[in-house]
């Protein structure tokens, strides 16, 4: 993989572009140019480190590699502007609190992980798992949590991490996934577009916010006047 | 008017499915048994709509307020019309106020009923696929009634003659290619993967389970996409077979792949059968 990624070939009508790590920043911008390169692709998503292509008639495995290469795979030299979303996350002691499990009550040790959560900045990477279920990248390693070893039901809104990933459950579901609180927000509508507003490559930073207020945007929600709130780099 | 006076044991209603949502996470769906469904639309090539009611093992019962032209293709079951037996895999054209009713499988076990007519159903996503949460409803219900427009458009030639082969419904033998994680496995486990016969343990539109016997230690996988007609491997050894309402992505080794024709004949086969893949070179 000296060439920085490589190309596996899926099915007859998918092929994937993996790429190493220093490269994966750039997905986003790379999916750009390949669906532009390749008319004829019927779906483009992405995941961590792959591009996935998808046909209705599929080029030739030399082809793929040829118009790869006939891009220019180089970090991104000046960053693309994204969005910075604040998602409000809610501690209340009626949502599902499995830190207390893995801390084992210790409240101290819970404080520290959530202002260390509440600090960090994440990076949308994919949607994938159910419909509107963001993976989230940027988790510092010693917030990193082992998943759990058999799934419990997750109620929706669960802000929760397995591994080094960071997801809110779009619906109520098994996960195996340690829930942090709790997130008013839809991340996702089938109604109208945009279907998400957290585009992938947009940054994510969870707000704290007190179960009154957690109470008062579902309302907002069900009224139709919440406005998710952002700022740009 | 159709409505439902029996439900069935599942039945839902499909068109070719939600495709161009995977970015968002969401499931292509559509028919399971693509042939069946090819089968039966271009039995009754409708240009409108390519709405199917999918009937599993045990198909419904619906009264018809209006006349209407339909195809039942995929298991074989038996089809009543005002308590008439009538062929499969054939027009037929039921008059006002008729009661139809799709019996018990007997050879395969998902049927598909096709009316010429546009069903009143909401398209979300750009399909009237049943999914939940992205539809309302994942299954139809008794008292349910699906508001029918008949033909603007009627094809204007008649459909090719149709040759019908109904044997992949019970082929236990499912043509594969290797899946992207295949070279993961020792050529020990991929010769005992071939070797083996796997038995249908559990299944549903999102996958079916097969046991298996190969002890991986690899399960911590960055999530990747999935496909219908991925066979993937857990670390307990057992085998996912990705199917119509599958996660988009997931974090199980991907093992195989089986052709479109595996995928349908896979999706006819019921619990407690046994398959064996035949890998095709590349």
């Amino acid at each position: 993989m000296s060439k920085g990624y490589r190309v596996i070939q899926i099915s007859i009508l998918c092929y994937s572009i993996e790429f190493e790590q220093e490269f994966t920043g750039s997905i986003p911008l790379y999916k750009a140019a390949l669906l532009n390169h390749f008319p004829s692709v019927l779906e483009g998503t992405n995941t961590f480190n792959r591009i996935n292509l998808l046909f209705d008639q599929a080029p030739s495995y030399d082809a793929i590699i040829k118009a790869i290469e006939s891009i220019a795979f180089t970090k991104a030299s000046h960053p693309v502007p994204v969005k910075i979303w604040e998602v409000p996350i809610c501690f209340d002691t009626s949502f599902t609190n499995d830190l207390a499990t893995v801390y084992k009550g210790d409240d101290q040790k819970i404080e520290a992980y959530r202002d260390h959560f509440l600090a960090t900045t994440f990076t949308l990477e994919f949607y994938g798992f159910m419909p509107g279920f963001g993976y989230l990248s940027g988790l510092p390693k010693a917030l990193h949590l082992p998943r759990k070893n058999n799934p419990s039901a997750t109620l929706q809104g669960s802000v929760s991490v397995g591994g080094a990933q960071v997801g809110v459950y779009p619906q109520d579901s098994p996960g195996g996934w340690q829930c942090l609180g709790n997130c008013p927000i839809n991340w996702i509508n089938f109604i109208k577009e945009p279907y998400v507003f957290i585009a992938i490559g947009d940054k994510v930073r969870f707000v704290a916010i007190d179960l009154n207020t957690h109470q008062k945007i579902r309302s907002e929600i069900t009224m139709g006047q919440y406005q998710p709130k952002h700022t740009l780099r | 008017m159709i409505t439902v006076e029996s439900s069935g044991y599942f039945t839902t209603i499909q068109d070719s499915g939600r495709a161009g949502y995977r970015h968002l996470g969401v499931p292509v769906a559509g028919p399971m048994d693509r042939m069946a469904f090819d089968l039966a639309i271009n039995t009754l090539p409708f240009y409108d709509d390519t709405c199917i009611f999918e009937c599993t093992l045990i198909g419904p019962r619906l009264h018809l307020r209006k006349a209407l032209r339909f195809v039942v293709t995929g298991a074989t079951t038996s089809v009543l019309l005002n308590g008439v037996c009538v062929a499969m895999n054939k027009v037929h054209t039921a008059p006002d106020n008729s009661t139809l009713e799709l019996g018990r499988v007997q050879r395969g076990i998902r049927s598909y009923l096709r009316f010429e007519a546009v069903l009143d159903t909401p398209v979300v996503l750009g399909s009237k696929s049943f999914y939940t949460p992205v539809t309302p409803n994942n299954c139809i219900q008794k008292g349910d009634s699906f508001g029918v427009q008949l033909p603007l458009m009627l094809p204007t030639k008649n459909h090719e003659p149709i040759t019908l082969d109904q044997d992949y419904i019970d082929e236990g033998e499912l043509n594969v290619t290797p899946g992207p994680d295949w070279a993961i496995l020792s050529e020990g486990q991929q010769t005992k993967l071939l070797e083996e016969t796997h038995i249908i343990e559990a299944q549903n539109r999102m996958g079916y389970r097969l046991s298996g016997t190969i002890q991986t230690d690899t399960n911590t996988l960055l999530s990747q996409l999935v496909l219908p007609g991925m066979v993937q491997l857990t670390p307990g050894g057992k085998l996912l077979v990705a199917m119509a309402d599958c996660q988009v992505t997931g974090g199980y080794l991907q093992v195989l792949q089986l052709d479109s024709k595996a995928l349908a004949g896979l999706s006819q086969q019921r619990e407690g059968t046994t398959i064996v893949f035949k890998i095709q070179p590349t």
